[in-house]
């Protein structure tokens, strides 16, 4: 049976540049922070995924940040240097600089001492030990601002650029112990990025697109390099040294090789390696993690790469999940923006007098011209898909917008939900939780607020199939309100979660439907815990925790009973809640080409009509079979089968999906970011001059 | 008629001579030792050339005779002998001091093999790559230089066979490595100390070429012109670095890296020299030079400490200085592009110039001086640039010169080009250029007529003899006069009118390719389709094996539509007699003639045996002007202007057909190579040469008449591989003697001064030969001058008094002597130097013996006779 789905296309949440990055080589998580100062922290260790977001807020930036073991550090125009409380997503501590805006920021492999740059040409140190950040030293006043800083292996060395100058620093005695001049030709070049190699080796990047090497105790070139056609922003070194890759405003990622032909130490040299061409907008910042490129920039996307073989994966810049509700009953959709929340009605397709589905005859094919130099394309895995040929159906009625809603003094949005029935729409900033009650009368639509007592803010909402009771978590405690229209909600119930979840910010509240013993409902943190619970009789009760696998679950969802967990490394979990039994799942045999999975699925679903699941991630929706998901794993040296129905596998593929949700049993909506309308919204690129290519494209 | 055929009938000592147009281009050149000259390998000769002026200074030849020379190389340490190496393996050390041969040795090459490629390793062995010719892969092995003997055998690097290799060498590790590259997706890297120790590189588009440093970095180019540096410690597959140099677009075939290894320099379909800064040279990184707007496609490129030396497909090389200033070019005669090839544009001898003008590279004519043996200069006739190839068109239609003629005089030369792609209107132009002797440029445009047949391309031009008007036949079935006129004040060329022959059915423009629906996209332009030939070799039909062989491939799709049928009018050859007042012009199998006056049909001549079309048709000259002479595709016919019949044929399958307008001789060629000088009174000979040249080989395609004195001609050939041939009367040995100077190596600056001397004695010779032309160019005034007007002219023979016919007679009898009588119009003509003192011949014994009736019934015989006409007899008249 074939499914109609609604390719809804009007969800474009603005996309935000990256400005920074940081990533911690020890748990292996990534802190990147946007334009609009939202810092987001990533767990790559799998697949990547989004562990923790704080919101950004006006006026605010991040210039740089840091890892000291698990604590984030960051500095901001402001002058000042912040440590961020995660659990909460706020600010723990805050200590001002001297010298005004800090630019950049370095944290010395012992994770002991922070470094940061200003804009006055002063370094400050400070201590970070022992859980606290202690001013240590100043460095020596230099002229001009410091834009990067970087200490050797062993901290005793910093490294700083800035216009026209790269500067050694003893770190012991605050001096400087040499000064490069880069100018060149009595022109400014401006030094956005340094390394430091083992050797005493300094990578530079300027702003004339030279990648130059110099000698730190001497202070002179040991060889340049100007294949950047503009700015480097950035160099990354691999952890062995032996490679390095180097971006900027130029967005094409040049890596280099340190080669050696003649054996000796004399011989050796670094030369110019691949070149990769996977963004089209500046490149901001540049992270080695083991195999794999880290790149980031003003496009928003998460790109990670790797070579050889080339590969490439994008993540979309989206609004965290969940980023859509929906409610089957009215076919309205409410989509998340950072600050503002729209709810739309679906459109419909046209039936005719014998109430067939009337399919569009002429089948659009989608010609696939590659343009010269264009982006390296995302590495997808084999196109497993049993349908031959999409057919589009007629759209009678498009979709139409009903309203939106703009959040209180423009905070961004933490999470939102609309309740199943449609009425209420639910959404919390990090300080305000608002609940509204959406009413049409006839053809007018008119918002009303709802009281919502009892509860400041939330990280999580869910609301049961009655749409009477919401259960909202904050701050380590699970809130339960009964919820009435017209009365308002308040909260009947509390209970806390501390003993059951060591980390306290959720990734994920899912609930059931009603059983005849009530509501269970699914819990899990970012460090991994799931818990259990049970909701009857107006009572949250803790149930038991599910035993804890090395790595977060990246969807959870309970369907027929069943807890289903997905984790960010493929493996899905099948939980028995009755009979507090588990298995990985498919129990024998494995889904065919589920390990060449590079994305951490983001939905489970139950197959309305069949007996299958459908997870879901930003690029495919995967249909697994649960009863033919037991035949083996084909041979890999086959070409893949034309037709896969055996395997019970069906993957569609999608650019970018948002959200996805069931309307009927044979009918669904795909709520589609497609990348023409990110780049749309992205600033223009560095024009570059192509031979024999016609403008328009 | 039965004629009787003298062999060797008044015959001299013929020699053929291999003039010109020898390729040079198809081996890797190298720089001698201090970098002075350059040795090119031509087939089985080394020939060395001064850089600095482009000479040919002299040449170095093998002891024992061998087919070609696969590779020449100076060892690195042991410079001051050159070794080649033939294509059975025979080693020929020469000492390049004086060039002797110093040692030969056949190397030990596996039976049956053939050597494609020579590199010497170190002072004591050298690298050979053979190919067996049942065998898919090449054999490779390090040899002995001194012994000959196989050291080692590189079983495990398989390099394909293909007419592209590449094979460079450099160290790395401080051991010798080879990286070779023959036209398929792989990089073979081999250690040549450890036959075990090899690598193999895959890339996804072909690789053409590859190059190495000293230091041990290695530059691969591929197909899509990208160059690909390689460095690091590539044997062992660790932490090597790819670096790509993308700017060409097509394919790349040339990568040299400089003697440092600081500049790599590559070069390709593009015709630009690029030069490329890499290493650390931190003020210049990434720094590109150029030489844009080389004349043809870049084969090779070779460097010494300061000079480039760059290989063209125009059979040329170019020598440019490290800061790409070209110095010289060494250039050889031919370097057409196939269209040309297969065309086959005209040979001219242009008597003033004393030299030839032979077709050159797409859009220009080349003048080759016949007494130097050099390439003068190019004549830029189509004046454009040339078309860059894309990846979607990689050898697009050009505009090409399709006829070329001068008149007798070389006053005027008509060139016609053609540029039809089956996509955009064709181009067509008639260019009518003056000849300037003491102007820089010989040639100078004077009229040029864009579609002068209507988008229809030229087949045929024709000049009178003075030059006054012209004739063009073109392929819209009409032939159009031209006459030289003033217009506006200006001389100009213009249009008289236009002629065609009409069977009484309406004329309509008969060539359907103007007609056809044209389209106006842009094919391709933008976007990256995969070519298939930028990484599959395809066999048969590969495009680049294609372009990289173009110098000499032959097959085009403009050669076929030029054999297709055009319709039964179609035109050939058109020709003005020789006092310009008749016109003859084939229309299909019907040869027309015309008055060049009036503009009006006079007659048709039509004849069973010459259909289905004619070719060529000429007008005898002097004492043959009342006859026409016409070759179709298999005869070749005699007509007698004053009854209208004919008066002889041969089948002989000719192909060029060419009128010497300073005698009464003419000369054909046929497909066999057949060459046959004759004259039009008789179906004999009076020189002829069987298979000339072996026509497996290659055809001849056009011929010429040189400088021709009354018993001798010189004549000149061209195949249509370009190559120039002269069939010369012998004369002495002084060439031998010749030979030697070259072998040795001048002793000073002086006695390379004298050897140029010798060369102008060649010219004196000519001098030589003038004045002999002078004492016997006796011609009666009265004779000439009645042979001279035009033959319809002639009032009829029985008018015709008896002494004239006596003497006509006479001169019949003893044609050789008495009918070489340089007309009037032509003393007027030629310059000053030449002016002859006019004997006045007949003598009186002649008129008084002669027996005036029995000769007139002789004459009124043969003329009955000629009329009846047994092919049967006339198929063996030249030996057929």
């Amino acid at each position: 049976m074939e499914t109609k789905v609604h390719r809804f296309r009007y969800y474009n949440p603005k996309p935000e540049s990256i400005v920074c990055v940081s990533y911690n080589k020890t748990n292996k998580v990534l802190a990147l922070a946007r334009k609009n100062a939202s810092i987001e922290i990533w767990d790559i260790k799998h697949a990547p995924f989004l562990l923790q977001f704080i919101p950004g807020a006006e006026n605010a930036s991040v210039e740089a940040l840091g890892w000291v073991n698990e604590r984030l550090l960051s500095t901001d125009l402001g002058g000042a240097l912040l440590e961020w409380d995660l659990d909460k997503r706020h600010i723990k501590k805050t200590v001002m600089l001297t010298g005004y805006a800090a630019w950049c920021l370095d944290v010395n492999d012992n994770n002991t001492a922070v470094a940061v740059g200003t804009e006055q040409g002063y370094v400050n140190i400070y201590s970070v030990e022992n859980d606290d950040i202690v001013y240590q030293k100043l460095f020596d006043k230099q002229e001009g601002r410091i834009l990067c800083c970087k200490f050797d292996k062993t901290g005793n060395v910093l490294v700083t650029g800035s216009i026209d100058t790269i500067r050694v620093w003893n770190v012991n005695s605050g001096h400087a112990t040499c000064r490069i001049s880069c100018k060149r030709r009595g022109k400014e070049v401006i030094v956005w990025s340094v390394a430091i190699l083992s050797d005493n080796v300094i990578v530079a990047g300027d702003s004339h697109g030279r990648l130059s090497f110099w000698d730190s105790v001497m202070g002179d070139q040991v060889e340049s390099f100007a294949t950047q056609k503009a700015d480097i922003l950035s160099v990354a070194i691999s952890d062995d040294e032996k490679s390095l890759y180097c971006s900027g405003i130029d967005p094409i990622i040049t890596m280099y090789v340190k080669v050696d032909n003649t054996g000796d130490q004399s011989g050796i040299q670094w030369v110019k390696n691949i070149q990769r061409n996977i963004h089209e907008h500046d490149v901001r910042a540049l992270v080695v993690s083991g195999e794999r490129l880290i790149s980031v920039g003003a496009d928003g996307y998460l790109t990670l790469s790797s070579y050889p073989p080339k590969k490439v994966m994008r993540i979309p810049p989206m609004i965290p999940s969940p980023r859509t509700s929906f409610c089957a009953m009215k076919k309205s959709l409410l989509l998340r923006y950072s600050n503002h929340l729209e709810v739309w009605q679906l459109g419909s397709y046209a039936r005719d007098t014998s109430g067939k589905i009337v399919v569009n005859s002429d089948i659009k094919q989608e010609i696939l011209t590659k343009k010269s130099g264009a982006l390296e394309n995302d590495t997808t895995l084999i196109h497993v898909n049993n349908h031959e040929k999409e057919r589009s159906l007629k759209v009678t009625e498009e979709p139409i917008k009903l309203v939106s809603i703009q959040t209180k003094s423009k905070k961004e949005i933490i999470c939102s939900e609309m309740a199943p029935n449609g009425d209420l729409i639910v959404y919390s900033t990090d300080s305000d939780i608002r609940m509204l009650k959406l009413d049409e009368d006839q053809g007018n639509i008119s918002l009303r607020k709802v009281i919502v007592s009892g509860v400041k803010a939330c990280d999580g909402i869910v609301f049961t199939e009655d749409s009477s009771k919401m259960i909202v978590h904050h701050n380590s405690e699970l809130f339960l309100l009964q919820v009435d229209p017209d009365a308002g909600a308040s909260v009947i119930h509390s209970v806390s979660t501390v003993k059951h979840l060591k980390g306290r910010p959720i990734l994920h509240l899912v609930i059931s439907q009603k059983y005849p013993q009530g509501y269970i409902l699914a819990i899990s943190n970012v460090k991994g815990d799931i818990s259990v619970w049970g909701l009857k009789n107006k009572k949250l009760c803790h149930m038991y925790n599910v035993p804890k696998h090395t790595c977060v679950p990246s969807s959870m969802a309970i369907i027929d009973g069943l807890l289903v967990i997905v984790y960010v490394d493929q493996k899905v979990i099948e939980y028995d809640i009755l009979k507090e039994a588990m298995w990985s799942w498919p129990q024998h045999g494995s889904i065919p080409f589920w390990t060449s999975r590079n994305m951490a699925a983001k939905t489970i679903s139950k197959h309305p009509a069949r007996n299958a699941y459908v997870f879901t991630d930003e690029v495919s929706i995967w249909t697994v079979e649960k009863t033919a998901s037991q035949s083996v794993e084909p041979n890999k040296k086959k070409v893949p089968m034309k037709n896969n129905e055996r395997l019970g596998v069906n993957v569609t593929p999608v650019k970018y999906l948002a959200g996805f949700h069931w309307i009927a049993e044979d009918e669904a909506v795909i709520v589609e970011v497609l990348p023409e309308n990110i780049i749309m919204q992205l600033p223009p690129v560095m024009v570059k001059q192509r031979h024999n290519i016609s403008t328009k494209i | 008629m039965v004629v009787k055929v003298h062999e060797n009938r008044n015959e001299k000592n013929y020699i053929l001579n291999r003039k010109s147009g020898r390729s040079i281009i198809e081996r890797r050149p190298v720089f001698s030792p201090d970098g002075e000259s350059l040795v090119i390998i031509v087939e089985n000769t080394l020939r060395v050339y001064n850089i600095y002026t482009g000479d040919w200074v002299r040449s170095l030849e093998t002891e024992t005779a061998v087919n070609t020379i696969i590779g020449a190389e100076f060892p690195e340490h042991q410079n001051y002998n050159l070794f080649g190496c033939s294509n059975n393996g025979l080693l020929t050390t020469w000492t390049w001091e004086n060039g002797a041969v110093l040692r030969e040795i056949a190397l030990q090459i596996p039976h049956n093999n053939q050597v494609v490629s020579f590199n010497i390793i170190n002072e004591s062995d050298c690298l050979l790559l053979t190919a067996h010719p049942m065998k898919k892969f090449l054999h490779i092995g390090s040899y002995n230089l001194k012994t000959g003997a196989l050291n080692i055998e590189y079983v495990d690097t398989k390099v394909p066979k293909n007419d592209i290799l590449a094979v460079s060498m450099g160290f790395c590790n401080g051991e010798p490595i080879a990286a070779i590259v023959s036209g398929y997706c792989k990089l073979h890297v081999q250690n040549l100390n450890r036959p075990e120790k090899s690598a193999l590189l895959r890339s996804k588009y072909r690789l053409l070429s590859v190059s190495m440093s000293k230091g041990g970095a290695i530059a691969a180019t591929d197909t899509l012109g990208r160059t690909i540096v390689y460095r690091g410690n590539i044997c062992d597959h660790i932490n090597v670095g790819s670096e790509v140099l993308h700017w060409h677009a097509l394919p790349l075939f040339a990568v040299h890296f400089s003697k440092v290894g600081s500049y790599i320099l590559t070069g390709g379909m593009e015709k630009v020299l690029v030069k490329w800064t890499i290493g650390s040279l931190a003020q210049k990184a990434n720094e590109k030079k150029f030489i844009p707007r080389l004349p043809g496609f870049i084969r090779y490129i070779t460097t010494s400490n300061d000079h480039v030396a760059v290989t063209l497909s125009n059979n040329s090389v170019v020598i440019a200085n490290m800061q790409l200033h070209v110095t010289t070019t060494i250039l050889e005669c031919g370097g057409l592009s196939s269209v040309t090839r297969s065309l086959g544009s005209s040979l001219i001898y242009h008597k003033k110039l004393s030299s030839l003008i032979v077709p050159g590279r797409t859009g220009y004519l080349q003048l080759f001086s016949t007494t130097t043996d050099k390439v003068l200069y190019n004549i830029d006739i189509t004046e454009v640039n040339h078309i860059p190839s894309e990846r979607y068109n990689i050898l697009p239609v050009e505009t090409e010169v399709t006829c070329a003629a001068i008149n007798a005089s070389g006053l005027w030369l008509v060139t016609s080009e053609y540029r039809y792609d089956g996509t955009n209107y064709p181009e067509e132009k008639l260019k009518f250029w003056s000849t300037h002797y003491n102007a820089s440029s010989s040639f100078k445009l004077n009229t040029c007529v864009n579609l002068s047949h209507g988008g229809c391309d030229v087949v045929s031009i024709a000049l009178s003899r003075k030059g006054d008007f012209c004739i063009t036949a073109g392929n819209d079935q009409k032939f159009r006069i031209w006459k030289f006129s003033m217009e506006k004040g200006k001389n100009r060329w213009l249009c008289l009118t236009a002629c065609y022959y009409s069977s009484g059915i309406a004329h309509y423009l008969s060539n359907p390719v103007l007609n056809e629906f044209k389209h106006g996209d842009i094919l391709g332009i933008g976007t990256v389709a995969e070519r298939p030939y930028l990484s599959q070799d395809q066999n048969e039909n590969d495009m680049v094996r294609k372009v990289w062989n173009i110098h000499k491939s032959n097959i085009n799709d403009r050669m076929v539509e030029q054999n297709s049928y055009k319709g039964d009018n179609a035109m050939g050859g058109v020709a003005i007699s020789q006092d310009g007042s008749l016109i003859a012009a084939w229309f299909g199998s019907k040869l027309t003639l015309w008055d060049s006056h009036l503009c009006n049909l006079r007659t048709t001549l039509s004849h069973p045996a010459l259909r289905p079309k004619g070719r060529e048709v000429q007008f005898g000259n002097m004492d043959a002007a009342h006859y026409l002479v016409c070759t179709t595709d298999y005869c070749l016919a005699v007509w007698s202007l004053l009854s209208l019949t004919m008066k002889w044929m041969v089948q002989n399958s000719p192909t060029c057909l060419v009128a010497d307008p300073f005698s009464n001789r003419m000369m054909v060629v046929n497909q066999d190579n057949d060459v046959f000088v004759f004259t039009p009174h008789d179906s004999t000979p009076v020189l002829s040469r069987k298979r000339l040249l072996d026509p497996e080989e290659g055809a001849i395609s056009q011929c010429a008449f040189g400088n021709t004195t009354r018993n001798d001609v010189t004549v000149y050939l061209l195949r249509n591989n370009s190559e120039l041939y002269s069939l010369e009367p012998e004369r002495s040995s002084k060439k031998q003697l010749e030979a030697i100077t070259h072998r040795n190596l001048p002793a000073s600056k002086f006695s390379t001064l004298l050897a140029e001397q010798q060369v102008s004695e060649v010219t004196s010779s000519a001098v030589a030969e003038i004045q002999q032309l002078n004492q016997e160019s006796l011609g009666h005034k009265a004779t000439s001058l009645f042979l001279s007007s035009s033959s319809y002219m002639v009032p009829p023979v029985t008018s015709l008094s008896t002494s004239f016919l006596e003497l006509i007679s006479g001169c019949q009898e003893v044609e050789e002597i008495d009918d070489q009588q340089p007309a009037m119009e032509v003393d007027a003509d030629t310059s000053d130097d030449e002016e002859i003192p006019k004997v006045s011949a007949p003598k009186p014994e002649q008129l008084c013996k002669a027996n005036y009736e029995k000769i007139k019934e002789k004459k009124l015989k043969k003329l009955l006779e000629n009329q009846v006409l047994d092919l049967n007899v006339t198929a063996d008249v030249f030996g057929l």
